[in-house]
C-alpha cells in the first residue's frame, strides 16, 4: 500500500505504521481482478495550498491512506460499492465525504479548512502502536519486523538488539535459546503469541521457526506485564503479534547461506468480500547442517596412546537441525456478527542432532532428539459485541506434543567425527556407560494442553475503559523410556496441571488524556495433580498415590503515563508479579530424583519500573527520540533445587533465594528524512543476590554478591539506509549495519577466588546486510552477512556459537 | 665413494654448530619456562589450601599457597587459583608441593599445575591429558597411589541393555559390573602427565552374592604396596524379579579387589567378615600402607561400627581389627583417614546419634593402629567434614584446616606424639567459608 505513497519524515512512518495496524496489514501487490477501481484524490485547503499529511480512512475496508506533500493520496483495487472518506487534517475536525467506485479511475478531490497548526504535528499525534503501548505507561520495548522482514534475520535476532533483552544461545539455528530480560530468566520470562502464552502452542512454535515475514511487532515487556497477558511472569514477558492479513496476499521466501542453511515460507490469505469467508495459510521448512567451525580450549583431538590434546578447529559434525510445519485457518472476517471467526490448525515436525554434552569437550556422534506437534484452534473477536463498546475476544485450542530422544549408540567420537580406538585392540572405543549422553535412552514424552482465553473489554465512556480476562490451561505429560526395566518406567508419573488466571484492568484518561493509568489486578489459581508411586525409603516397598494441590494468589499492579510537555512523557509501572510453582517442583518426580516439596509458595517479585520518553523531536529533516527506562525488583521466595544429601541422593526443591536488581535501559533513536536510520541502546543493571542466611543459618559468601553466569551490560548501534532509484528507476535499496555488545562476565560466583575464574568474554559482533526491491515491487533480494569479524562467540560458557556466515534470501509477493 | 671437501668439511660443522647452539637455546628456554614467575627453589616445600563452593552442583574448587601455618588470617575472598572443573576437581600434589595434579571430573582431563612464586594465587597449567576414550567415560574417579603415579578408575553398572546376565531357563544370574582402570604417571620435576594402557574387565564377587542381585556400584581410594593394588568398592543390591534397587541393602562383610600391579592383571575380590560396610569412602584415602608395607584399610556403613583392617600379601589379616567406634564409644560414620607415621592416623568421623554425615557432627581422632587407642581431640564444635579430601604432614606436625559452620577456623597442627585431647598447636586464622562452601584440605 504504503508503495504509491511518498513519505518524508520519520513521523508519517509512524503514521503509516498505525495506519498498519488499522487495515490490518495486508498484500501489497494488487491482484489482477475484475470490478475494481483506484482513486485518487487531492486534499486542499480552502486557499488552494494543498494540505500534505493529511489521514484519509476509507470506514467500509478500514483502510488508511495520508496525502502527500501535493495534498494527493489513492486507494487502490478497491471493489466497485459506494464508500465513506474520513479526511482528518490535524487542528480540524474530521470531513466526511461520499465516493462512488463504478470505474477502474475515480477522483476525489477533497477541501477542509485552513489548520490553525503546523501540518507536521498530525502525524505526532497519530501515535503508533509503540506508541500506544508506551503512553500506557509499561516499560516496553516494541520491535516492528516491516524494516527487516526481507532480511535473513530471526526473531531472536531482533530481540537481541533491543535494549535490556538478551537472547542466550547455545549453538546455531534450532539450538536452545533463554530469554534475559534485564536480567530476569528461565521461568520468570513467558513468551506470547497474540497473548496466548507460547505453551499451549508446544515448542516447535518457538520464535526460531516464525518466519519474520509472518510477524507484525514484537512487544517486550520489562518489568511490570499487562493483565491482558495472563500467565504467571515474574520479571517480563515477550508478546509476538502475528500479521492478521484480511486481503488476498500470496508471499514466499527462501533464504539459503551458510552451513548449508536452507529456510523457506509460504504465506497466502484469501478473502471473498462478499461473504466475507476467510481462509490463510503459512508452511515453514529450515534446514542446517550447523556444521559451523569451533575451536579453543574445549576442542581438541586425543592421542589415543599419550592422552595428549593437540587443539585443532573443528567442524561441527553432527549438529543438522531441520524443522517444517504449517499452520491453517479458515473462517470468516468481518462479518456482522464477528469480526474474526477462525478455526486454525499448527502442525510441525523437528528433528535435532545433538554434537556434545554440557560442555564441548564430550563430543557425540549419534545421539538426537525428535518432536511433532499437532493443535487445534478457534478464535473469536468482536468489537461492539451487541452493545456498542463491549469488545470481546476468545481462543480456544488443543495440543499435542511428541517429543523423544535417542541415545543407544556407545561409540566415543572426536572431534574430527571419528571413532577412537585408543588401547589399539581392534574394538572402537565406547562410553562405559552404553550411550552418549548417560545411560541408553529412548525417552518419550507426550504432553497435551488444553488452552482457552476469554477477553472482555467495555468502554464505560470516552476515557474510561475495563477489561476482563481469563485464561485456563490444562496440561498433562506422560513420559516413557523402553530402555528401562518394567518397574522403573511404572514409576514415571502422569503431571497434571490446571492454571486458570482472572484478571481485571481499568484503563483511564484524565486531564485532557495527559495522564493515562492502567490498574490491574490478577488472581492465579493453580491445580496440581500427581499419579505417582513412591518408593518407601526405609523398607523399599512401592506406595502408589495420587495427590492433589490447590495454591491461589493475587497480583495486581498500575501504569501510569504523563505527558508534562508536548513529546516529554514520563512513565511509571509497579507490580506484583507472582511465578506459581511448577508441578515437577511442587511433586517431585521418582525417575528424575527429585522429592515432593509440598509447602514451596510461588515466587513473588516487586517490580518497579520509572521512564522518561523524549521525543520525537523534528529539527527538519532530521528526528530524535530518547526513552528511558529505570527499573527495580525485589524478587523473593525465588525457588531453587536444594542439595542433595550424601545418602539419598535426591532432593527438593525450596523456597529459598531472594534477588535485588536495580539498572537503567536506554535507547537513543535518529532518523534524517526517511533515509538514514540510526538507534543505540544499552542497558546495565546490577542484580544482585540477596539471602544472607541458607535454612541452617549458614551465611551465603555471595550475599550481596552479583548473580553468577548472567550477563549485565549490553549495548547495541544500527544503522540502516534507504535509497531509491538505484540501478533501476522505481527500485529502492536498504542496507544496515549493526554492532551487538555483551561485556564479559563470569560464571561462577564473584568475590570467590581470582585466578583462572571462568569468564564468558566480552563479545562485540558485527552484521551487515542489504537488500534490494525491483522496481515492480514484487521480487526483493537480500544479502546478509553475520560475524563479519569471525569472532569467537559465547553465550554460555564454552559453548561457541557460529563464526562468519553468509545467507542470500529471495522474497517474491505474487499478489 | 664419499669425497668430502673441505668447503664441504666447514659447510657441515657450521649446519652442525648451529644445530647444536640452536638446542642449547631451545634448552635454555624449555629451562625458563619450567621456571614459571620465578618458581619456588627445588629445596621450598610448597603448601597449598584448598576450598570447594557449592560442592552440591556445579562446584568449583580453589587453591592458594600457604607459607605459614602458625600465622597470618588465610581468606578466598578475591584471591585463589580456580582449578579447571566441570562438576567436581579431584586434585593432588607432588611430594614438594611444586605440582598439582587435578582431574576434572564431569571434564573427563586430567590438569598439571606449576606453583609459581610471584602471589598466593600463582599457578600455571602445564599439561593436561584426556584419558576420557582410553577409560571411556568422563566421569571416572581419581586417586594418587605413590608419589609417581595416580590411578583413574570407574565400574559401570546398568540394568539396561546387555547389562544383566540371565541362564538359559531365564533365571537371574548376576547384574555386570565392568571395570575401567588408567595409570597416569606425574613427572614431579616438570608435571608431565604420561598414560598407561587401559585394562577394561567385568569384575566378578562371588556367585551366590552375585545371584543375589548384589554388584559393584561404586569403586575408588586404591593403596599400592608389594606389587599389589588394592582397591575399595561400594555395592548395592537390585531385586532379582524387578531389578529395582534394594535401599535396604547393607553389606554383611568386608571385601576389597586385588591386582597385581603395574600390570593390573589377575583380579580377584577378597573379603573378610571382620566389618561391615564399604571400602571406596567418599574423596578422602581410605587406605593407607605402613611402613612396613602393611595395608590399613577403613571399612565404613551407615549403623555398622567404623574399622580399620589390615592387608598384608594380598590377604585380610584374619587377627587385626581396629574398631573406631567402640573406642570412641560413639555410633560413627567416616569417609576416610590420614596416616602420618609409627602407626598414627587421625580419623575426622560423624556422630550418627547426632545427625546424619551432612550436618556439622564431625570431630576428628587421634588413632593409634599399633596400640589399639583412639583418643577424640578437643577441637572446636559444629565441624563439617564430609567434603575433607586431604592433609599432609608439615615439618612434624600434621596441619588441618579446622573450620566451624558460620565461625572463623584455624590451621591446627597435631602433634603425632601427643596422646593428649590437647595435643595440638592451633595457627594462622581461616575466615569462615559460609552456605554452601567447604575447606577441603591442606595438600
Amino acid at each position: 500500500m504504503w508503495n504509491c505513497i511518498k513519505i518524508n519524515s520519520f513521523q508519517r512512518q509512524v503514521t503509516v505504521l498505525w495506519m498498519v495496524v488499522l487495515m490490518v496489514l495486508g498484500s501489497v501487490c494488487h491482484a489482477q481482478q475484475l470490478k475494481q477501481g483506484t482513486i485518487y484524490g487531492q486534499v486542499t485547503f480552502s486557499d488552494g495550498t494543498p494540505a500534505a499529511d493529511a489521514v484519509i480512512y476509507l470506514e467500509e475496508l478500514k483502510l488508511t491512506s495520508i496525502s502527500n506533500e501535493t495534498g494527493k493520496f489513492s486507494f487502490k483495487d478497491l471493489p466497485y460499492a459506494n464508500y465513506t472518506l474520513v479526511i482528518a487534517v490535524f487542528g480540524n475536525e474530521p470531513v466526511k465525504q461520499s465516493v462512488v467506485v463504478s470505474s477502474a479511475r475515480i477522483t476525489c478531490n477533497v477541501k477542509v479548512e485552513k489548520a490553525t497548526r503546523q501540518l507536521q504535528e498530525v502525524n505526532i499525534e497519530a501515535a503508533g502502536v509503540k506508541r500506544q503501548l508506551e503512553e500506557k505507561g509499561f516499560a516496553v520495548n516494541v520491535i516492528e519486523t516491516k524494516n527487516v522482514e526481507l532480511q535473513s534475520i530471526q526473531a531472536n535476532e531482533l530481540l537481541d538488539r533491543s535494549a535490556g533483552v538478551r537472547i542466550r544461545q547455545n549453538g546455531g539455528l534450532g539450538s536452545q535459546v533463554q530469554y534475559n530480560i534485564n536480567g530476569l530468566t528461565g521461568n520468570s520470562i513467558r513468551i506470547f503469541i497474540d497473548g496466548i502464552p507460547i505453551s499451549s502452542y508446544g515448542p516447535s512454535f518457538s520464535l526460531n521457526s516464525i518466519p519474520n515475514s509472518m510477524i507484525e511487532r514484537i512487544e517486550v515487556y520489562k518489568g511490570v506485564i499487562p493483565a491482558q497477558l495472563s500467565d504467571d511472569a515474574l520479571g517480563g514477558a515477550i508478546n509476538v503479534v502475528l500479521k492478521k492479513s484480511m486481503r488476498n496476499s500470496l508471499s514466499a521466501s527462501y533464504s539459503f547461506g551458510s552451513f548449508n542453511t536452507h529456510q523457506a515460507n509460504v504465506n497466502g490469505a484469501y478473502r471473498n468480500d462478499s461473504t466475507g469467508f476467510t481462509a490463510r495459510g503459512s508452511v515453514f521448512y529450515n534446514y542446517s547442517d550447523n556444521n559451523y567451525e569451533v575451536w579453543g580450549e574445549k576442542v581438541y583431538i586425543t592421542n589415543p596412546l599419550t592422552g595428549k590434546v593437540e587443539r585443532i578447529r573443528a567442524k561441527r559434525f553432527h549438529d543438522s537441525y531441520n524443522s517444517w510445519g504449517g499452520k491453517a485457518e479458515v473462517g470468516f472476517t468481518d462479518v456482522k456478527w464477528a469480526d474474526q471467526l477462525l478455526l486454525g490448525v499448527i502442525f510441525s515436525d523437528m528433528q535435532r542432532d545433538v554434537q556434545h554434552g554440557a560442555t564441548m569437550e564430550i563430543v557425540y556422534g549419534n545421539r538426537y532428539a525428535t518432536q511433532n506437534t499437532q493443535q487445534l484452534s478457534l478464535n473469536y473477536a468482536k468489537k461492539n459485541f451487541f452493545i456498542d463498546g463491549l469488545d470481546v475476544t476468545a481462543f480456544g485450542s488443543y495440543s499435542y506434543l511428541n517429543r523423544a530422544v535417542f541415545d543407544t549408540v556407545p561409540y566415543i567420537y572426536n572431534w574430527l567425527g571419528q571413532r577412537i580406538d585408543a588401547n589399539g585392540d581392534g574394538k572402537w572405543d565406547k562410553w562405559a556407560s552404553g550411550a552418549e549422553g548417560s545411560s541408553p535412552t529412548l525417552q518419550t514424552s507426550l504432553e497435551k494442553n488444553l488452552t482457552g482465553r476469554i477477553h472482555v473489554a467495555y468502554a464505560i465512556n470516552a476515557n474510561h475503559r475495563f477489561h476482563l480476562n481469563s485464561l485456563m490451561s490444562n496440561f498433562t505429560r506422560d513420559q516413557d523410556d523402553e530402555m528401562l526395566p518394567q518397574i522403573e518406567r511404572d514409576l514415571m508419573d502422569t503431571r497434571m496441571l490446571n492454571k486458570r488466571i482472572y484478571s481485571v484492568a481499568l484503563e483511564s484518561r484524565f486531564f485532557d488524556e495527559r495522564v493515562k493509568t492502567s490498574l490491574f489486578a490478577k488472581q492465579y489459581v493453580q491445580d496440581v495433580r500427581l499419579k505417582d508411586r513412591t518408593k518407601d525409603s526405609r523398607t523399599g516397598t512401592f506406595v502408589p498415590f495420587e495427590l492433589s494441590k490447590s495454591t491461589r494468589t493475587t497480583g495486581y499492579g498500575i501504569a501510569a503515563s504523563y505527558t508534562i510537555v508536548r513529546n516529554v512523557m514520563l512513565v511509571a509501572s509497579a507490580e506484583k508479579a507472582i511465578r506459581l510453582p511448577e508441578g515437577s517442583e511442587i511433586f517431585g518426580n521418582a525417575a528424575e530424583n527429585i522429592d515432593p516439596s509440598y509447602e514451596l509458595k510461588p515466587e513473588t517479585s516487586d517490580n518497579l519500573n520509572v521512564g522518561l520518553n523524549l521525543g520525537t523531536f523534528k529539527m527538519k529533516k532530521h528526528g530524535f527520540a530518547l526513552n528511558t527506562n529505570v527499573f527495580y525488583r525485589n524478587t523473593n521466595d525465588m525457588i531453587r533445587q536444594g542439595v542433595p544429601s550424601q545418602v539419598s541422593e535426591t532432593y527438593r526443591f525450596e523456597n529459598l533465594l531472594s534477588v535485588i536488581s536495580k539498572g537503567v535501559d536506554a535507547e537513543l533513536n535518529y532518523n534524517y528524512s526517511d533515509k538514514v536510520f540510526y538507534s543505540a541502546g544499552a542497558s546495565v543493571f546490577n542484580a544482585r543476590f540477596n539471602t544472607e542466611f541458607d535454612e541452617n543459618g549458614h551465611r551465603y559468601y555471595y550475599y550481596q554478591k552479583r548473580l553468577r553466569n548472567a550477563p549485565y551490560f549490553t549495548a547495541n548501534s544500527n544503522v540502516r539506509l534507504h535509497f531509491n532509484n538505484v540501478i533501476q528507476k522505481e527500485s529502492s535499496v536498504a542496507v544496515y549495519y549493526n554492532v551487538g555488545y555483551v561485556h564479559e562476565f563470569f560464571r561462577d560466583w564473584e568475590g570467590i577466588g581470582k585466578n583462572n575464574k571462568p569468564i564468558i568474554p566480552t563479545q562485540v559482533v558485527h552484521d551487515l546486510g542489504v537488500a534490494y526491491t525491483f522496481p515492480n515491487k514484487c521480487v526483493t533480494i537480500s544479502l546478509d552477512a553475520k560475524n563479519l569479524m569471525d569472532r569467537q562467540v559465547f553465550d554460555n560458557w564454552a559453548l561457541q556459537k557460529p563464526g562468519r556466515a553468509f545467507y542470500v534470501k529471495l522474497n517474491w509477493k505474487f499478489i | 665413494m664419499l669425497v668430502i671437501t673441505q668447503h664441504k668439511l666447514m659447510k657441515l660443522a657450521i649446519v652442525a654448530l648451529a644445530v647444536m647452539v640452536g638446542f642449547s637455546s631451545c634448552k635454555k628456554k624449555e629451562d625458563d619456562e619450567d621456571k614459571g614467575n620465578e618458581g619456588h627453589a627445588p629445596s621450598t616445600h610448597v603448601y597449598h589450601l584448598a576450598f570447594a563452593v557449592d560442592p552440591d552442583g556445579q562446584s568449583s574448587t580453589f587453591f592458594q599457597q600457604v607459607l605459614d601455618f602458625r600465622n597470618g588470617t588465610y581468606s578466598f575472598e578475591n584471591l585463589g587459583f580456580q582449578l579447571h572443573s566441570t562438576r567436581t576437581a579431584r586434585p593432588y600434589s607432588s611430594p614438594n608441593g611444586h605440582y598439582i595434579y587435578s582431574y576434572d571430573y564431569l571434564g573427563g582431563q586430567v590438569y598439571s599445575y606449576h606453583a609459581g612464586n610471584s602471589s598466593a594465587d600463582d599457578y600455571t597449567l602445564v599439561d593436561q591429558i584426556n584419558p576420557t576414550p582410553a577409560i571411556g567415560s568422563n566421569a571416572a574417579r581419581f586417586t594418587q597411589v605413590s608419589s609417581e603415579e595416580c590411578m583413574l578408575h570407574i565400574v559401570t553398572s546398568s540394568n539396561a541393555d546387555g547389562g544383566v546376565v540371565y541362564d538359559e531357563n531365564n533365571n537371574f544370574v548376576r547384574r555386570k559390573s565392568m571395570g575401567a582402570f588408567l595409570r597416569v604417571g606425574t613427572d614431579n620435576s616438570n608435571g608431565a602427565l604420561t598414560m598407561g594402557s587401559p585394562k577394561q574387565f567385568e569384575i566378578l564377587l562371588p556367585e551366590d552374592e552375585m545371584a543375589s542381585g548384589v554388584y559393584i556400584s561404586r569403586i575408588d581410594a586404591p593403596a599400592v604396596s608389594n606389587g599389589k593394588i588394592y582397591y575399595g568398592f561400594a555395592r548395592s543390591q537390585v531385586n532379582t524379579s524387578t531389578l529395582d534397587a534394594v535401599s535396604s541393602y547393607v553389606p554383611s562383610d568386608a571385601a576389597i579387589l586385588v591386582m597385581d600391579y603395574p600390570s593390573l592383571t589377575n583380579p580377584h575380590v577378597i573379603k573378610t567378615t571382620l566389618a561391615e560396610g564399604n571400602t571406596n569412602g567418599f574423596r578422602t584415602p581410605m587406605a593407607h600402607v605402613s611402613e612396613n608395607g602393611d595395608v590399613y584399610q577403613m571399612v565404613s556403613a551407615n549403623g555398622k561400627p567404623t574399622k580399620i583392617l589390615k592387608l598384608s600379601n594380598g590377604q585380610f589379616d584374619p587377627n587385626y581389627v581396629f574398631n573406631l567406634s567402640e573406642l570412641v564409644g560413639r555410633n560413627t560414620i567416616s569417609n576416610g583417614w590420614f596416616y602420618v607415621g609409627n602407626g598414627i592416623g587421625y580419623v575426622p568421623f560423624c556422630d550418627t546419634d547426632l545427625g546424619a554425615a551432612s550436618t556439622p557432627n564431625w570431630y576428628v581422632a587421634r588413632v593409634d593402629l599399633i596400640n589399639n587407642t583412639a583418643v577424640v581431640l578437643n577441637l572446636p564444635g559444629n565441624l563439617w567434614l564430609q567434603q575433607y579430601q586431604y592433609s599432609k604432614m608439615v615439618d612434624g606436625k600434621f596441619v588441618m584446616a579446622i573450620v566451624p559452620v558460620g565461625a572463623d577456623g584455624n590451621f591446627y597442627l597435631f602433634d603425632p606424639a601427643s596422646t593428649s585431647p590437647n595435643g595440638f598447636e592451633v595457627g594462622a586464622v581461616i575466615k569462615q567459608g559460609a552456605a554452601g562452601t567447604a575447606y577441603i584440605g591442606v595438600f
